[in-house]
């Protein structure tokens, strides 16, 4: 088990440095005088060039990539063009409305995920599990921030009882929230359920039944057992894609998290802030998904408790 | 197909080396058990008269027309597929022929008829703008299904090679290009996809290129969970002892097998290549206007929340019709290659 | 083992007749079991062999109502204890399965739960027939691995099925279907996915403990080796039905029906270098619709034209032996 921890770590470690790479590499692509395009011109040369030699930006790209670099891994991001303050405030600030959003909705796509799952495996070929599985799939389909007008229409406008934006008031995150988590619940539901058919129809089952088990010992001992452990960390690794999914929503609801900054960032060409953001975000999802790959080894006994074999 | 590959790939990027692992142990056991099979029978003398049901050695021969044909034909009597491909097909066909289904140009202003409410003239009435929204979502159409199907194209494409190139060579290629694929998946797809057409410029080209630089990482990891999975079997080393090249062995014997399984998932990620493009014409920077794009019309809507909410429905109806179908397809299309169900 | 002539008179613990196990496919009926009759008498081994084409294992899940759907047992009946086991009710099962007949699969690997410790697998059996309490099932749970001879069960209890080898899983899995004492033990190809010396393990290991507990087995296989070892009965299938019947010895020196004359003559002589191994031509065949007469007659090197018309019926062509074919006719 620490073996593999171990190796899972250096993996991570080696990806972060992949991502690092890639968004300098895809950041510094981005065509134009990246200082003129920022001071849109107003300047003359002579500003231009000061500016840029004070953001270290007239060395050579790969002096830069490992300033930076070494300046991230101190927790410097650099500062902000337009804003003039640090990048990592701005980042923190977005991210804790990002992360509020993220998490609510994560929850409520779990809670009613999950037991529809469960439900319509258990009920299968039945009206329930059709009507269950016509559900999931439009659910599926909608595109969030249509959702999110939609509901923005009805719960907002015609209704009346919700926020539709800001977060002055205090169930800012509802309905935010729920647009997220609609087509992450419908995921999750059909996971759960595919997870569990599976394993219902594996040769274990079988050999329960034989022993003269009833269906609910069935079920709860032998058939959710097993389903877990790839469910829970398919769950996990869902994570990534709902605070991703936050992003999009922040826009619409116009929240000030992370996707706002991020999208701000690019309208004004603010470039430490978009490299800081995709840096910070990717290094979060790399770090969650080690913490899922982790579980996934602590639950599956086959992996802790290791091979011995003898016969 | 294992149960594990029937997840939505957008997003779930990484749930896929879930799958992938989890497929490689199976084919282990698999093939543990098929090892003990074969020596238990070579060792009491059991013929080939007396031999039981085993699992394969040659593997399921996915490249043969009687697989295809068994599975057109399963497909075939599902209603729900019918009804998908009916409706993709209406979909292309009215992406195709827009300019005949409708007398408008997409561009067409006439300000005094703008807001007007659906009628004779104009199916789903008109925008701020006085253009007519049927014209504009068939128009649309054009956008969306392109996008789809070429940015799908391109991150096949990378996807396969990469996968079959990690899977089938392992060893050391096989751990660069997993953690390439895992740099790229760790990627929130917005973001990434947001700052590539910071890089490339906006419009409909730099579309395609930056979904499909984005999008297929989910295709490499089940290719190269197939990849592995189809290795060691015995085509594979027939193939090997005539002495074709890797580059041979993959293209001609590795990849038409997992012919099924780029189907499927080609089919299952066009809806999320769709949605992205929406959404990235939702917030500007997809499809400039005034070529129209669903996602362009529903950020546009927002605007005119209060006076007209209807304004989003149509656009929104139709981005979601569209990914339901391939999500319909792409589902049924799974259960009926999936040779579990063969008989 | 000296083939006992008492076995073949003693008390009849499970008595089928005319059991028919039907799948039902999109367009045909799969006739899996079509029509086998057998008695299982207390202490008897009987053996059902027959190439593989999933009919023989239908036989042991449709006595336990385990044929997975579409299958359907659609007639016959299997008196045990005086009740008709194929007419009980689903809720119903439980009571009967690993209490009055245990059964053990042919992967032992998948056949165990690999989440489930497998100490905790096998007291399972006893809490839900005995009603123990946790510890008293865990006590007998190691008293019935050291039955089947696993060492140190104290410590094994607690190991999972992965690491535990081949064999030892197959005793695990005895070890759960013996737990409560069963009338009748089914083995569906205990050993074809063990190693060759772990097999005959196993085999001697039932046979121990069947001289030991007193319990019935019908063993399923197409290992004509296993067959000669255990067997007091012998039923030799073919595509879902009887086609001959015989005690051990009798099968070994004599075969009458075509089918069980080429499964001996396949089984390769140890010394016969330069003869090639014997298969028999053509496949089975599977049982559908279609097929009229006897289904072995495409194989069969004496298949006369009233082969193809009528299905030929099970008859005595000498003591204690039957066959189902025309050529005694």
């Amino acid at each position: 088990m620490l073996k593999y921890t171990l190796k899972r770590l250096l993996q991570a470690l080696i990806v972060l440095w992949g991502v690092y790479t890639l968004t300098f590499i895809v950041v510094n692509l981005i065509p134009g005088d990246v200082v003129a395009l920022m001071m849109s011109r107003r300047a003359d040369q002579a500003t231009i060039e000061r500016i840029r030699h004070q953001l270290g930006m007239d060395l050579p790209l790969y002096v830069q990539y490992f300033r930076y670099l070494g300046n991230v891994l101190q927790g410097d991001f650099g500062n902000s063009y337009i804003k003039s303050v640090p990048v990592l405030s701005l980042i923190t600030n977005g991210f804790k409305t990002t992360a509020r959003l993220g998490l609510t909705a994560y929850c409520i796509a779990i809670c009613v995920g999950f037991p529809v799952g469960v439900f319509t495996a258990l009920n299968r070929g039945k009206l329930a599990d059709r009507l269950g599985i016509i559900g999931i799939m439009m659910l599926v389909s909608v595109p969030a921030f249509w959702l999110a007008v939609l509901l923005q229409i009805l719960f907002g406008l015609k209704l009346g009882w919700l926020p539709i934006s800001g977060i002055e008031a205090s169930t800012w995150v509802v309905l935010p929230a729920m647009t997220l988590a609609a087509g992450y619940a419908a995921s999750m539901a059909r996971l759960t359920r595919t997870n569990i058919l599976e394993a219902i129809s594996q040769d274990y089952t079988r050999t329960a039944y034989a022993k003269g088990l009833k269906d609910g010992k069935v079920i709860t001992r032998h058939v959710l057992k097993n389903a877990a452990i790839p469910t829970v960390t398919l769950f996990g690794l869902q994570l990534p894609g709902v605070l991703g999914g936050a992003m999009i929503i922040e826009k619409i609801f116009s929240l000030p998290g992370i996707g706002t900054v991020a999208i701000d960032a690019i309208n004004n060409r603010d470039f430490p802030v978009l490299q800081g953001t995709v840096l910070y975000a990717a290094s979060l999802f790399v770090l969650i998904n080690l913490a899922v790959d982790l579980l996934y080894a602590l639950l599956d006994p086959r992996i802790r408790a290791g091979v011995k074999g003898d016969a | 197909m294992n149960a594990f590959q029937s997840i939505f790939r957008r997003g779930d990027g990484m749930a896929a080396e879930q799958a992938e692992r989890l497929a490689a142990e199976q084919s282990d056991r698999q093939a543990a058990a098929q090892n003990a099979g074969e020596a238990a029978n070579k060792a009491t003398g059991s013929t080939g008269a007396n031999e039981p049901c085993q699992p394969e050695t040659k593997g399921p021969d996915k490249s043969t027309e009687g697989f295809y044909r068994d599975a057109f034909r399963r497909l075939r009597r599902n209603p729900f597929a019918i009804v998908a491909f009916i409706i993709i097909l209406c979909l292309v066909l009215a992406a195709i022929f827009a300019p005949l289904l409708t007398p408008y140009g997409y561009a067409e202003q006439s300000l005094k008829d703008k807001w007007a409410p659906c009628s004779g003239t104009h199916f789903f009435g008109t925008d701020n703008l006085g253009r007519d929204i049927f014209t504009r979502i068939l128009y649309g159409a054009r956008v969306s299904l392109s996008v789809g199907l070429i940015a799908e194209m391109i991150a096949t494409t990378i996807g396969v090679l990469m996968g079959a190139t990690a899977g089938y060579y392992g060893g050391k290629i096989d751990v660069i290009i997993s953690r390439i694929i895992e740099v790229f998946a760790s990627f929130p797809f917005m973001l990434f996809a947001i700052t590539m057409t910071c890089v490339l410029g906006t419009g409909v080209i730099n579309c395609f290129i930056a979904i499909g630089l984005i999008g297929w990482t989910g295709m490499a990891r089940l290719i190269r969970g197939e990849v592995l999975r189809l290795k060691n079997m015995e085509f594979v080393e027939a193939a090997k002892a005539n002495g074709s090249s890797g580059f041979r062995i993959i293209t001609k014997q590795l990849v038409p097998n997992c012919l099924p399984t780029i189907i499927v998932i080609l089919t299952m990620d066009i809806p999320g290549d769709i949605l992205l493009e929406s959404t990235l014409s939702f917030l500007g920077l997809g499809v400039q206007p005034p070529t129209p794009s669903w996602g362009e019309m529903i950020s546009a809507a927002q605007l005119y929340l209060r006076q007209h909410p209807g304004y989003s429905i149509f656009p929104g109806l139709a981005i979601f019709i569209t990914i339901l179908a391939f999500n319909i397809l792409g589902d049924c299309l799974r259960d009926a290659m999936d040779p579990k169900l063969r008989r | 083992m000296n083939h006992d002539p008492e076995k073949s008179s003693g008390e009849i613990v499970l008595s089928v007749r005319d059991l028919k196990t039907y799948f039902y496919l999109d367009n045909t009926v799969l006739k899996a079991i079509d029509g086998i009759s057998f008695d299982l008498r207390k202490g008897q081994t009987l053996c059902l062999v027959g190439e593989s084409g999933c009919g023989k294992s239908m036989t042991a899940l449709s006595l336990l109502g385990l044929v997975p759907a579409p299958g359907k047992v659609v007639a016959g009946s299997a008196i045990m204890k005086g009740r008709d086991i194929l007419k009980e009710k689903k809720k119903n099962l439980w009571q009967l399965r690993g209490k009055d007949i245990g059964m053990i699969f042919q992967e032992p690997m998948t056949s165990l739960n690999p989440v489930l410790k497998i100490g905790y697998q096998i007291s399972e059996v006893y809490r839900i027939h005995g009603g123990l309490s946790k510890d008293e099932a865990r006590e007998k749970a190691i008293e019935m691995l050291r039955l089947v001879h696993i060492p140190e069960p104290e410590q094994r209890y607690n190991d999972y099925p992965h690491q535990l080898s081949g064999g030892m899983r197959q005793r695990v899995m005895i070890a759960m279907a013996l737990a409560c004492d069963p009338e009748v033990l089914i083995c569906d190809e205990p050993t074809t996915a063990l190693d060759v010396t772990v097999q005959a393990q196993i085999m001697r290991l039932i046979v121990e403990l069947q001289q030991k507990m007193g319990m019935s087995v019908l063993l399923i296989t197409h290992d004509m080796g296993v067959v000669s070892e255990m067997a007091d009965e012998i039923f030799v299938i073919y595509a879902g039905r009887v086609v001959e019947t015989s005690d051990r010895e009798g099968m070994f020196l004599k075969q009458y029906h075509p089918y069980s004359e080429a499964l001996i003559r396949s089984i390769p002589v140890i010394g016969d270098k330069d003869k090639e191994l014997y298969s028999i031509p053509g496949m089975v065949v599977k049982l559908t619709d279609a097929v009229r007469g006897c289904a072995f007659c495409d194989r069969c090197p004496y298949a006369q034209d009233r082969c193809r018309e009528e299905v030929p019926e099970l008859k005595e062509v000498a003591p204690g032996r039957k066959v189902a074919c025309y050529r005694y006719e």
